[in-house]
């Protein structure tokens, strides 16, 4: 049982939950950079939620399968297109036996996780099959995907049977297509105290766009300078996922997945570990702000989307919203011709209608939400 | 000792034990994460030593902030350190000087002052600290270098540096354990495979202990070359009280 890949999408690799427990050796660990979509695409199709995804940036593959096989796409404002009919991300999709599959782009969100229900037949390599591309281990080969490669498939426990009524009850895109700043929570530290009192109102009170040259190791941000005491170099210290150093320009950079795992410039703040995968998704061009918050905060926040998406597996497992909701998603993904953006907010707005219940599910960005209404703004 | 607990972010924290690179600072961090390391602390997942600095990494969805922060303080209360985590361990890296594996040796030499012997022997003479590991996998920080064999970084960096070079940049010496683009000024090779997904230990060495570089002919590099492609290679290690 395998996976062709007729086009690989320019940044195609494999990860998963990271390779863990090698830092001290300067290994980074990698691993999703969404997690939650990552976590939610194999959910959907019934996989452990660390199995190991395709993950694409902005452009995904052309697949083609040999059987039929349950699939999902969380993450950004994606589509699959299954011979011609497109179906939205967030949603299990079965595809028959010889279907060839298309991911489509849509208006928001840089980062797709494409799930196959049974995971991805390849080795693990220090622990963890994602793919490290500096060292040239892990994932398919160590590299990216290539036209022509051919990925297997392992078979999952249950079959392949249509899990196609899965679906995610409430759909919060990772990144809204407004163009408004998306604020971002941060834990002050370790090195704040290199900044100016200034330098630290500037940071915290200024929008900041995402650059161009962002990509899984880190993002750079470009706005006013931060100014600090003297300079930008500290004694080299460990670095972690979401860390915001500021870099000899007075700009901020955002460490991500592939990061180095130490560095020498000062960080000021850290991202909050529910709002990294919000991050993760904002393309360049968009803007955000960083909003203070309290480790204590930030670790509330934690448990509480634990929680919840405990309570989303086990709603999801039971059938619970989500069979419910499977005939309305059908009628609205049958419609040809439609872009798959539009299509998609189409079918968010009858969920939403359909099932004022979901509030309550809201494992996801909904927790960002939720606090928003609460006047922290 | 004294010692600073800082949150980094919500899933890390570091244990600052002082601000510059000192090989007395350097041992104690060593200790430290060699004896937390040892306790089990649930909810951690992983310690990095830096120069100065011990990152704790951690499930907050476990162990709090506070808590976790509270717990590292008792432990480290009783922490000897005297004790046999200070053992110096030494590993012994064969390197080739000059000719097609060293082909900076020459500028070296000349920013020096000293024949390529001299500059050999003064490499070769020092048992060099790994304070860290960074950067790259397997890439060391290294204390000790004879100051007088300080080289500026080459002008326009090489595209391409062998796995396995040995290089100066300024006051730092080092081993480029991957194929990479890089600055410094390449002295010799080593033949030794620094990283092996393979082998038990990935990384041959860690924070704390020493790298002593051996001088060995090109016969001996091939020699030595084929030992660890046929993984019958012994790596040697010296180890002192």
């Amino acid at each position: 049982m395998a996976m062709h890949v007729i086009f690989p999408g320019p940044r195609t690799t494999v990860q998963d939950k990271g390779r863990l427990g090698y830092q001290n050796s300067g290994f980074a660990p990698g691993g999703f950079i969404d997690k939650v979509a990552s976590r939610m695409a194999n959910v959907l199709v019934d996989n452990q939620d660390d199995e190991a995804v395709l993950e694409f940036c902005l452009i995904g593959p052309i697949l083609e399968f040999d059987e039929e096989v349950n699939l999902a796409v969380c993450g950004g404002d994606f589509g699959i297109d299954v011979g011609g009919k497109v179906y939205p991300a967030d949603k299990a999709v079965h595809v028959p036996a010889g279907a060839t599959v298309r991911i489509t782009t849509g208006n928001a969100g840089t980062y797709g996780s494409l799930a196959v229900a049974g995971g991805l037949d390849i080795p693990e390599v220090m622990g963890s099959r994602s793919t490290n591309l500096r060292c040239g281990i892990g994932g398919f080969e160590g590299r990216a995907l290539r036209a022509g490669d051919v990925i297997g498939l392992r078979h999952p426990e249950k079959g392949q049977q249509d899990l196609s009524w899965r679906w995610v009850p409430e759909r919060q895109l990772s990144a809204s297509t407004d163009s408004g700043i998306t604020k971002v929570r941060v834990v002050p530290g370790p090195q704040e105290e290199m900044f100016t009192e200034e330098g630290i109102r500037t940071f915290y009170e200024s929008a900041y766009e995402i650059s161009s040259h962002s990509d899984r190791m880190g993002f750079r941000l470009s706005g006013p300078a931060v100014a600090s005491k003297n300079g930008y170099d500290i004694l080299s210290d460990g670095i972690v996922n979401g860390s915001v150093q500021i870099s000899g320009t007075g700009e901020p950079i955002v460490m991500m997945a592939d990061r180095q795992t130490t560095g020498g410039y000062a960080k000021i703040a850290s991202l909050i570990d529910v709002d990294i995968p919000l991050f993760a998704q904002l393309r360049p061009g968009r803007k955000v702000q960083f909003v203070k918050c309290t480790v204590k905060e930030a670790q509330r926040l934690m448990r509480e989307a634990d929680k919840a998406w405990k309570e989303h597996c086990r709603l999801l497992k039971e059938g619970g919203p989500s069979r419910n909701l499977a005939e309305a998603s059908d009628t609205a993904s049958q419609g040809s011709g439609v872009p798959a953006a539009g299509l998609q907010s189409i079918t968010v707005q009858k969920l939403r209608s359909a099932d004022n219940g979901s509030r309550r599910t809201g494992w996801r960005r909904g927790q960002w939400n939720n606090s928003r209404k609460g006047g922290r703004r | 000792m004294d010692y600073r607990i800082l949150p980094v972010g919500d899933s890390a924290l570091t244990i600052v034990f002082g601000n510059e690179i000192d090989p007395e600072i350097s041992r104690i961090v060593r200790i430290a994460r060699k004896y937390l390391s040892s306790k089990i602390i649930e909810g951690v997942s992983e310690y990095v030593q830096t120069y100065a600095t011990l990152m704790v990494h951690y499930n907050a969805l476990v162990i709090g902030y506070d808590e976790l922060a509270d717990r590292l303080r008792e432990e480290l209360s009783l922490m000897d350190t005297d004790g046999e985590a200070g053992q110096k361990r030494t590993i012994l890296i064969p390197v080739c000087y000059g000719g097609e594996y060293g082909p900076d040796l020459p500028a070296v030499c000349a920013h020096s002052g000293f024949s390529e012997e001299e500059v050999i022997r003064r490499h070769t003479r020092v048992d060099y600290l790994i304070y860290m590991l960074g950067f790259m996998p397997g890439f060391v920080y290294l204390g000790g270098m004879d100051r007088a064999l300080s080289t500026p970084r080459l002008k326009n960096p090489r595209e391409r540096l062998e796995k396995g070079s040995v290089g100066i940049a300024a006051d730092q010496t080092g081993i480029y354990p991957l194929v990479s683009p890089g600055g410094w000024q390449i002295i010799g090779r080593t033949p030794l495979e620094l990283y092996d997904h393979e082998r038990e230990k990935p990384i041959l060495y860690e924070a704390g202990e020493y790298i002593h570089f051996v001088p060995i002919t090109e016969r001996r590099f091939r020699e030595i070359r084929q030992q660890v492609e046929d993984r019958t290679y012994q790596y040697e290690w010296i180890r002192e009280e």
